[in-house]
């Protein structure tokens, strides 16, 4: 029997999903969560084989409770998304996430993964990956993303300075050459587009 | 639908623009600095060799001190000049902070040595003027300034004209070339930095021409978004009412209907993906990169080796063989490394992908791998793969000829509605 932990915000996909799993004769669903938050605590007291997380949650989401999980508990973690941004794809490997499924795939598709994934294999939906290489490479420096990651919530210049530790010209200069490569006038419009690529 | 360009608003084309822009950048600098050091040259005849005729050694190295002192400041805010050009106002110091910098007070400092050493009002006040000018002022300010200093200048040399021009002895020629130097020098750089900003302002220009056009594709993928799965919807609306109707009377009928339903869920789905894809698609060699990022993100130590005209590689089929591959050591690799590999062998194009195997790898060279085969074939090509004990090997090859023309990605149109 493998159990399970089902982590999503929208109520009817999540009770849909779960009903669906329980049909599966191996499987056993021991907890729903409606947050991530919620997910590590349930996670931490039932100690699940499989923790399948929906990567947009409010609050923390998917690809970091699956982070804060496995800190403390051996569980295997599925992230399941909409659609998958090839930032977050990159960022749940490195956190050691072991599945990664779209939204679209039928129960008995995310059953097979759950199986897959607690027999200590892992698992890249095709879809998720194909999106993931068919997506425009970021023209900038890890310290130009650092600079706009240091001040994607409206910080100034000696602000994002302070945080990275260099000078107010340096990081003006990042700046310069991150609007410049982006063809963008602001760094407020560099740190959306970044964002909406999945780059920070 | 036939006009498809799958690529919004071309990068390449503006990369190329911001390359002249940088180009310009360069060269009016350049002539910048030039006409900095011709005017401190000239005016250093005047102050050394007529003036004090080479004898007072303070004269000399006061001179020299205030020409590198102006020189370096020239440098320097020229260079601040730049990246507040491409910056917004927002992220510029603050104002009194650019004209109270080391940079101009180093200026001010040097151009008051020059106008000591050479004993003229009209000079110093010409290279002030000029640091000055090279400091971002608020907008319309810097060139009625200029006009203003100009004005100045000219009054300032019929002030100390007799002077020059009588230390001078009658060589008429050589004061007035000191007087253009020291006039024309703060009103020419005012211009270089006019036409600086110009070109900056028209390259911002062409950037929101390319948003623009690339905005317009987002609306008409917008469009035909709306159009598909409007049309989807409708199908699916129509078979789950008659699966309802139906459910009493014939209930193994209704069943048929849901199974219908969720086909066309499928169908609208694959459309959405395809439609969604014509507007990505990106070269090979950024495919590769991108595995290579993924797999080392998984912790793999990645070896990528492209060929440096790789672009010319056949995108529609060696593009799905690129991702089936990477899910492949992603799923049933050893996890420790992989080679990635893609060139170009005689009249072939290879794509080769090398990993360690993996406990887990039952299906071995896996069932996605022949889907790819089968098409690989069909183009004319070959997949091999090759098993030793420590190392897993796919290679697949694409005659060159094929690919003539055949570098964009062409996706099926199945599952779009007509």
């Amino acid at each position: 029997m493998i159990r399970v932990l089902i982590a999503d915000d929208e109520d009817m996909i999540r009770s849909a999903l779960a009903a669906l799993l329980r049909l599966e004769d191996d499987l056993e669903v021991i907890a729903e969560c409606r947050d991530g938050e919620s997910a590590v605590e349930r996670a931490l007291e039932l100690r699940p084989d499989v923790c399948l997380l929906d990567l947009e949650m409010p609050g923390l989401d998917g690809v970091e409770a699956a982070a804060r999980i496995r800190r403390h508990v051996p569980a295997r973690c599925v992230v399941v998304t909409r659609h998958a941004r090839p930032g977050v794809l990159r960022r749940a490997l490195s956190a050691g996430v072991d599945g990664f499924v779209p939204k679209s795939r039928r129960a008995d598709d995310v059953a097979a993964v759950i199986r897959e994934v607690a027999a200590g294999r892992r698992y890249v939906d095709p879809e998720v990956a194909a999106d993931a290489l068919s997506d425009e490479r970021s023209p900038l420096t890890d310290r130009e993303l650092d600079v706009l990651r240091a001040g994607a919530r409206g910080e100034t210049i000696a602000e994002i300075a302070a945080t990275l530790h260099l000078s107010a010209g340096t990081v003006r200069n990042h700046v310069s050459s991150v609007l410049g490569k982006l063809h963008l006038a602001t760094r407020q419009q560099a740190a959306i587009m970044a964002r909406e690529r999945g780059w920070i | 639908m036939n006009d498809r360009d799958p690529r919004p608003a071309s990068a390449p084309r503006s990369t190329t623009l911001a390359r002249e822009v940088v180009a310009t950048s360069w060269y009016i600098a350049a002539s910048i600095v030039f006409f900095m050091i011709s005017a401190l040259g000239i005016w250093s005849l005047w102050a050394l060799l007529v003036r004090t005729r080479l004898e007072d050694p303070a004269v000399i190295v006061g001179y020299a001190a205030g020409s590198v002192a102006v020189l370096v400041s020239t440098v320097v805010l020229l260079s601040r000049y730049r990246t507040d050009g491409d910056v917004g106002e927002a992220d510029r110091p603050p104002r009194l902070r650019r004209f109270l910098s080391w940079p101009v007070l180093v200026g001010v400092a040097g151009s008051l040595l020059v106008g000591v050493t050479t004993m003229t009002v009209l000079f110093a006040a010409a290279v002030l003027a000029t640091i000055l000018c090279l400091v971002r002022w608020g907008p319309g300010i810097r060139w009625r300034g200029v006009i203003l200093v100009e004005a100045a200048l000219v009054a300032l040399w019929f002030a100390e004209r007799a002077r020059i021009e009588g230390a001078l002895e009658g060589t008429g020629s050589f004061a007035f070339a000191l007087l253009v130097f020291a006039v024309a020098l703060p009103a020419s750089i005012a211009l270089s930095l006019w036409s600086w900003d110009v070109v900056l302002e028209l390259d911002r220009a062409r950037a929101t021409e390319s948003r623009l056009a690339a905005t317009q594709e987002r609306l008409r993928l917008a469009g035909e978004l709306h159009d598909l799965q409007g049309h989807h919807l409708q199908v699916i609306a129509l078979q789950l009412e008659l699966a309802e109707r139906m459910l009493e009377r014939d209930p193994d009928a209704a069943g048929e209907q849901i199974r219908l339903a969720r086909a066309s869920v499928d169908a609208a789905r694959t459309g959405t993906r395809e439609l969604a894809g014509r507007f990505r698609g990106v070269p090979l060699p950024d495919e590769l990169a991108n595995a290579a990022d993924l797999l080392r993100a998984a912790g793999l130590a990645v070896r990528l080796d492209v060929a440096a005209d790789a672009v010319l590689a056949p995108a529609d089929i060696l593009g799905p063989v690129i991702r089936e591959c990477t899910t492949n050591v992603l799923k049933h690799g050893g996890g420790r490394w992989a080679e990635l590999r893609l060139d170009r062998d005689g009249a072939y194009w290879r794509v080769a992908f090398a990993n360690d195997p993996g406990a887990g790898s039952a299906l071995g060279s896996g069932s996605g791998l022949d889907g790819i085969s089968h098409r690989v074939g069909v183009a004319g090509g070959d997949l091999r793969t090759r098993r030793d004990d420590d190392r897993f090997e796919v290679v697949v090859s694409i005659p060159a000829a094929s690919a003539a023309g055949a570098g964009r990605r062409e996706p099926a149109e199945e599952g779009l509605p007509q």
